[in-house]
């Protein structure tokens, strides 16, 4: 197994081998990367090849090799901005408007996920959604959701993994306008997990819980990003990087990903 | 060449926006996001934010032109109804909220 040490020496190829490999032997799920501009195109038909910063993402391919292509639901100003940060970095930027993405039957067919995201949250409404699976966990089963919210006037972080019954776990305060490595990891059987991390940051104890899910394994549905369902609970911020695998990640695995996301956010 | 521009329109003007842009720009569904002053309904405003192409940005600063192509494009609509959308509109090349939030605005979710 290749170490953290070694994928710094292998620069941007190196991880983008690991990254791949993570999802060998049919492991299901996506990888978004806004700085691989052979993967972005700027209208949803997928024929106008992004080039350069300020224009539209219409289309992000998934580079996990599943298929799991994310696309807006229309040419028009709902699609999210590729740009590039004062670290020369590329991020897809949601305005919290109405800025939206979803990739239909993203199917992991596995009772375990883990979610890597580079991520900035720039505003934190009453609840902000930048990942869903389902036009909404609530009513739908085998699901999860990740979210930016507000909640006491501190700004949070949060994931919910949903077999049957919902456990939702929180990470606060965060700081807006600040580069985080998020990580979520979710077991939605009846021996469950849903866990959220931040960085290095010390996880509050609402960060992480083993209530059951009684669920069966994360389903067919639709996953949404930057809003709920295209409609509502727009996201605003950005998106350096997003890995996400329908499968449990190693501690190794969960630090090599970390180092991916640092080298894709420049901190 | 793409600019960024929020676009506010009073909820009165929102079918002649919404309309003016699906047949000017052939962008359909545009305002579809309600403001109101409480963030509750009814919405008193539309927004739509996002990158447009420059010389759809230039043809909303002039009226005029924008009658001219709607008659051209035979769009059932009077230069005085054109005026009166783009004078009530707010047309930003700001941040969405913060264009949201000067108007004393918010979301509607």
């Amino acid at each position: 197994m290749k170490t953290q040490l070694d994928l710094r020496m292998g620069a941007s190829k190196g991880y983008d081998s690991y990254v791949k490999g993570l999802f060998a032997g049919g492991v299901k799920g996506a990888w978004y990367d806004p700085s691989d501009f052979s993967t972005m195109f700027q209208n949803i038909a997928g024929t106008t090849p992004v080039t350069a910063a300020g224009q539209p993402v219409g289309k992000i391919l998934d580079k996990s090799g599943n298929g799991f292509h994310m696309v807006s639901p229309a040419d028009t100003v709902v699609r999210p901005t590729l740009m590039q940060d004062s670290a020369g970095k590329y991020y897809l930027d949601a305005d919290g408007i109405d800025d939206k993405m979803s990739c239909a039957n993203f199917y992991m067919n596995s009772a375990e996920m883990t979610l890597f995201v580079g991520v900035q949250v720039e505003f934190a409404g009453a609840f902000d959604m930048l990942l869903e699976l389902s036009p909404a966990i609530a009513s739908n089963t085998n699901v999860f959701a990740a979210f930016s919210s507000l909640a006491a006037a501190i700004n949070r972080a949060s994931f919910t993994s949903r077999g049957t019954a919902s456990v939702g776990v929180y990470q606060e305060p965060i700081t807006l306008n600040q580069k985080y490595q998020w990580v979520s990891q979710g077991k939605l059987t009846a021996t469950a997990l849903s866990n959220i991390r931040l960085d290095d940051i010390t996880p509050i104890a609402a960060a992480t819980s083993n209530a059951a899910q009684s669920g069966t394994a994360y389903g067919n549905h639709t996953l949404f990003m930057f809003s709920r369902n295209n409609t509502m609970f727009p996201f605003n911020g950005r998106v350096y990087a997003m890995v996400i695998r329908g499968a449990a990640s190693s501690a190794a695995e969960i630090l090599n990903i970390r180092a991916y996301l640092r080298s894709k956010m420049g901190v | 060449m793409w600019v960024h521009r929020c676009l506010i329109v009073p909820a009165a003007y929102v079918d002649v926006a919404k309309n003016l842009c699906k047949e000017l720009s052939g962008w359909d569904g545009l305002f579809e996001v309600g403001l109101s002053a409480s963030g509750s309904l009814p919405a008193t405003h539309y927004i739509s934010n996002g990158l447009i192409e420059k010389d759809f940005a230039d043809l909303l600063l002039a009226p005029g032109d924008v009658y001219a192509l709607a008659v051209q494009r035979g769009i059932p609509v009077t230069l005085e109804q054109i005026t009166g959308v783009l004078s009530a509109s707010t047309i930003s090349p700001d941040q969405g909220a913060e264009v949201i939030a000067g108007l004393g605005l918010k979301l509607i979710n």
